[in-house]
């Protein structure tokens, strides 16, 4: 079986997580089942896509280390010569890409290409006030591809699931034949993991933990986050028993945020943002918190969610779908605009040991999917296709 | 054989559209048309048929060509300064905006002779290579939110 990925957006991204980690993690697993993986950039001088050196990309993938010019090949393949019957999985950032989907799709179709996007999750269309103008344009024209062109749509959860199959209802549109492929955790890997002992934690990582008991929350800073919601119980209630730590790449806009925890007097005391970690310091400061926060009001899936339970980490998360499908009763959940609630959960977690030693002892057993299983299950998804469902 | 359906094609873009601009609480969408969104669907990467954009008037034409051209919408600053413009003079501008040349942009079927970019356009244009180099992101993205901003404006 043949299978075009399109990593445009892996060849020129320099942050590797959230989607394009998926991406990564899916074709690594393609290639070592020996499907015939066809990696392609579009290439603006040609105006074609280029086909990326797969075994090469996969190397990459392995530790994001190396240059990507020397994976660009001097092969091409035009918008009209995609190989018919062979499937074209766009799993990664696609509406960010310059070739738009409504243009592309139909040409797939034409070639009797098999289109089966991956579907993080419709937050653009559900929450569009989350999501820069330009990005909420060309996603409409992405899902609208989607909905008119996929032969099957593939998603990370059945919270993602129902929103597709609501969206399309109030669209009037047909049912879209949807597959679920739960995202893997790396769980050996994580348990196995020293991070102390790696040598690779900063200063300023240790200091935090050495100063007292904190709350963690860990991903981009953007409004659909919620880090607002934290910001407010720390400053009215927790500062005096807690700390609150952050950390996240800041997003676009988020300049008036980061300014508030900036210039809180307990900036660097109690209260701690870093634009960024690496992996074993993530790691750290997951294993040493009091409890992972999480209070989206809106996720495609939520894999701190997930890195928390794989460490036996307390979770405290708002109360949405997806949150209750990752953590289900693992979790405590408060409503997502109500900061009191959240401090109230906090406060009785600090004051009642044995309301904290349950919530600790919820993710005693939990083993996550691993990405085995998500290529497993992306790949029946590929049969279905094949058998005409 | 693949048939298609346009009309019901353009039906599920719309709603959509309708979808997003009911939710969006920012006004970037509110003047923004069904009918202007629709001419931008299905264009190429580099080469757009002006056809598809003929019909548009006003704001709608300089909202359809900057969403054809560049994927994106016009900003306060632009609107005003696009203000009251025929539509030949809002493409002769555009053309010779670096982010044209850029992204190697080509508008075809046009009714007006010779619109193409000017020196300073094709100066820019040989920038192109930059804004895919890996390394430069990296470095552009070390910078202060404001030189950030500035940086991309450069390549929209």
């Amino acid at each position: 079986m043949k299978i075009y990925i399109d990593v445009s957006m892996i060849m020129i991204g320099t942050k590797f997580t959230g989607i394009p980690r998926v991406t990564m993690e899916l074709a690594k697993r393609f290639y070592e089942r020996k499907f015939d993986l066809v990696l392609i950039e579009y290439d603006v001088k040609k105006d074609k896509y280029r086909i990326i050196d797969t075994e090469g990309f996969i190397e990459f993938c392995k530790d994001k280390k190396g240059s990507r010019n020397k994976l660009r090949t001097d092969r091409y393949i035009s918008f009209d010569g995609f190989e018919k019957d062979a499937v074209f999985f766009d799993v990664d950032t696609v509406w960010k890409t310059r070739v738009r989907r409504s243009f592309l799709y139909p040409k797939l179709k034409e070639k009797e290409v098999k289109i089966i996007p991956f579907i993080h999750d419709i937050i653009g269309i559900d929450f569009p006030q989350f999501c820069q103008t330009d990005d909420v344009m060309n996603f409409v024209d992405y899902i609208g591809a989607a909905l008119n062109f996929a032969d099957r749509i593939a998603v990370n959860s059945n919270a993602t699931a129902d929103t597709i199959k609501d969206l399309a209802k109030r669209l009037g549109a047909k049912e879209p034949n949807i597959d679920v492929a739960l995202l893997g955790g790396d769980f050996k890997k994580t348990c196995d993991k020293d991070s102390e002992e790696n040598g690779n934690l900063s200063e300023t990582v240790k200091k935090i933990v050495e100063s007292g008991i904190y709350i963690y929350m860990v991903g981009t800073v953007e409004p659909r986050k919620n880090h607002k919601l934290l910001l407010d119980a720390y400053e009215n209630i927790l500062h005096e028993k807690i700390n609150l730590v952050i950390v996240g790449f800041a997003g676009q806009g988020m300049e008036d945020l980061i300014g508030r925890i900036e210039n809180n007097p307990k900036y660097q005391k109690g209260l701690w943002y870093l634009n960024g970690a690496n992996d074993d310091e993530l790691d750290y400061l997951y294993k040493h918190t009091f409890a992972l926060t999480f209070p989206s009001y809106a996720e495609g899936y939520g894999l701190p969610l997930m890195e928390a339970m794989i460490r036996r980490v307390p979770i405290i998360a708002s109360d949405t779908p997806i949150n209750r499908e990752v953590a289900k009763d693992r979790a405590l959940y408060f409503e997502k605009d109500d900061w009191k609630e959240f401090s109230d959960i906090v406060l009785n977690l600090l004051n009642d040991e044995k309301a904290y030693k349950d919530l600790c002892g919820k993710t005693k057993d939990y083993v996550p999917p691993t990405w085995e299983d998500t290529a497993s299950d992306v790949i029946k998804t590929f049969e279905a296709v094949y058998r005409g469902q | 054989m693949f048939n298609r359906n346009i009309e019901e094609e353009n039906r599920i873009y719309a709603g959509l559209f309708d979808e997003v601009k009911m939710r969006q609480t920012s006004d970037d969408l509110k003047g923004v048309s069904n009918k202007a969104f629709l001419g931008t669907v299905e264009l190429a990467p580099r080469s757009i048929s002006f056809e598809r954009l003929a019909s548009l008037e006003g704001e709608d034409f300089l909202t359809g060509v900057f969403f054809a051209l560049f994927q994106r919408l016009p900003d306060q600053k632009e609107k005003e300064a696009f203000k009251g413009m025929d539509k030949e003079s809002i493409l002769r501008s555009l053309v010779n905006k670096g982010s044209f040349s850029i992204r190697k942009m080509e508008i075809k079927d046009c009714p007006y002779e010779n619109v193409k970019p000017g020196i300073k356009g094709k100066t820019m244009g040989l920038a192109s290579s930059v804004s895919s180099s890996t390394a430069l992101r990296k470095l552009a993205k070390k910078m202060p939110a404001g030189i950030q901003g500035k940086i991309r404006k450069l390549f929209r």
